[in-house]
């Protein structure tokens, strides 16, 4: 279903719901948050965020709504909220940095793992939990990168945006990331 | 149509999996693709990582927008009958005019007071005028009057009399309420009478 949608259907249409509720349509914040709080939350994931990756999403969406009416759409919605929620984690992590509330690359895997079985119910087979591996063992900017690309399926101009980077260097990271998983998957 | 090459082929399989190409760019890469075995392995490896990330933690969308602020409704701009167009907002911006007109009154009210007394203060303080007002005279009278050192705001000692020069000298020593660091340093604007 989402396949079909391309990318400026989808800016047109958040445009729209935006608008709505501007006008007062509080249905329009339920269907921009329904839309996009999945992805929000599998990117925040992706930052390394175990514990309680719903209130950054939630946090988000609170700061996102509070300046709706300056959002000028030079950007999509959905990579101005990806940029909210990076430097939410951000500052989450200069706050509680002695509480070690991200982990380690090495401790990545382990934990994503659990964490969405705990959320999902979702017992990962053998070789989704490899894949998942060989991703949790990148480096943070790759991971981000990586999966801002594959999963999000966002541009290098949009990853640039919301990582605080240059396409170029977007791109590097990327085809870094790609074959440090296809080494792992090969080993 | 130009022909991608196999970095740009490459580039953009993650465009393919989210299908965001054109028709035409889909089906180009798709033959490329097939065509490829390296490219069909790399678009099977980014399928099976978006799987595997498919699952997003579970979040309770009425939590967070019962937590969104309230929309700021833009009015809609009422029109009855042949009566006068009312536009709320022009409304709004114009009564808060005189509040910010009174706000900047004050300011400047405020710095001016500020600055003035700062400037008196320093005057004050140093029991002569601002650096380039004091001028450091000795000789005759004549030379003073032709010399072009300013007093301050553009005013020339050109254009005082020496009875005026007294006056200012005599002004000048009155004001100086906190003893010099340096007595040594008031030196006299004119030369003694009869000198």
């Amino acid at each position: 279903m989402p396949d079909l949608i391309t990318a400026g259907d989808d800016a047109e249409m958040d445009r729209a719901l935006i608008a709505r509720w501007n006008g007062g349509d509080q249905r329009a914040a339920t269907m921009l948050v329904e839309k996009h709080a999945p992805s929000l939350a599998r990117f925040v994931g992706s930052l390394g965020v175990i514990t309680a990756p719903e209130e950054i999403v939630q946090d988000t969406f609170v700061r996102a709504f509070g300046s709706l009416d300056s959002f000028r759409g030079e950007s999509s919605l959905r990579s101005w909220l990806f940029t909210i929620a990076r430097r939410l984690v951000l500052d989450q992590r200069r706050a509680t940095r002695h509480e070690r509330n991200h982990v380690a690359i090495e401790d990545a895997q382990n934990q994503l793992v659990s964490a969405d079985d705990v959320l999902d119910g979702v017992v990962a087979d053998e070789s989704e939990g490899r894949v998942r591996e060989a991703v949790a063992r990148l480096s943070p900017t790759q991971r981000e990168v990586f999966t801002l690309r594959v999963v999000e399926g966002l541009s290098y101009k949009e990853i640039a945006v919301i990582a605080s980077t240059t396409e170029g260097a977007a791109r590097v990271h990327y085809h870094n990331a790609m074959r440090a998983v296809k080494e792992f998957l090969d080993a | 149509m130009r022909d991608m090459t196999r970095d740009e082929l490459q580039d953009r399989l993650p465009e393919l999996l989210h299908g965001r190409l054109s028709a035409a760019e889909a089906a180009e890469l798709e033959r490329a693709v097939s065509a490829d075995p390296e490219l069909m392995e790399e678009l099977a490896l980014l399928r099976s990582v978006r799987a595997a990330h498919r699952h997003a933690p579970v979040i309770d969308v009425s939590r967070i927008v019962g937590a969104l602020p309230a929309p700021s409704v833009v009015p809609a701009v009422a029109v009855t009958g042949s009566g006068p167009v009312i536009d709320e907002l022009a409304e709004r911006r114009n009564a808060r005019r005189p509040v910010i007109s009174r706000r900047f009154a004050r300011a400047a009210a405020l710095l001016v007071v500020v600055g003035g007394g700062t400037m008196v203060s320093v005057w004050e303080r140093s029991g002569t005028a601002p650096t380039p007002v004091v001028p450091v005279v000795s000789a005759a009278p004549a030379t003073v009057v032709g010399s072009t050192m300013q007093l301050g705001f553009g005013t020339s000692t050109d254009e005082l009399t020496v009875e005026q020069l007294r006056a200012l000298e005599s002004d000048i020593r009155s004001l100086d309420g906190v003893p010099s660091a340096d007595p040594e340093s008031v030196t006299d604007l004119l030369p003694a009478e009869g000198a």
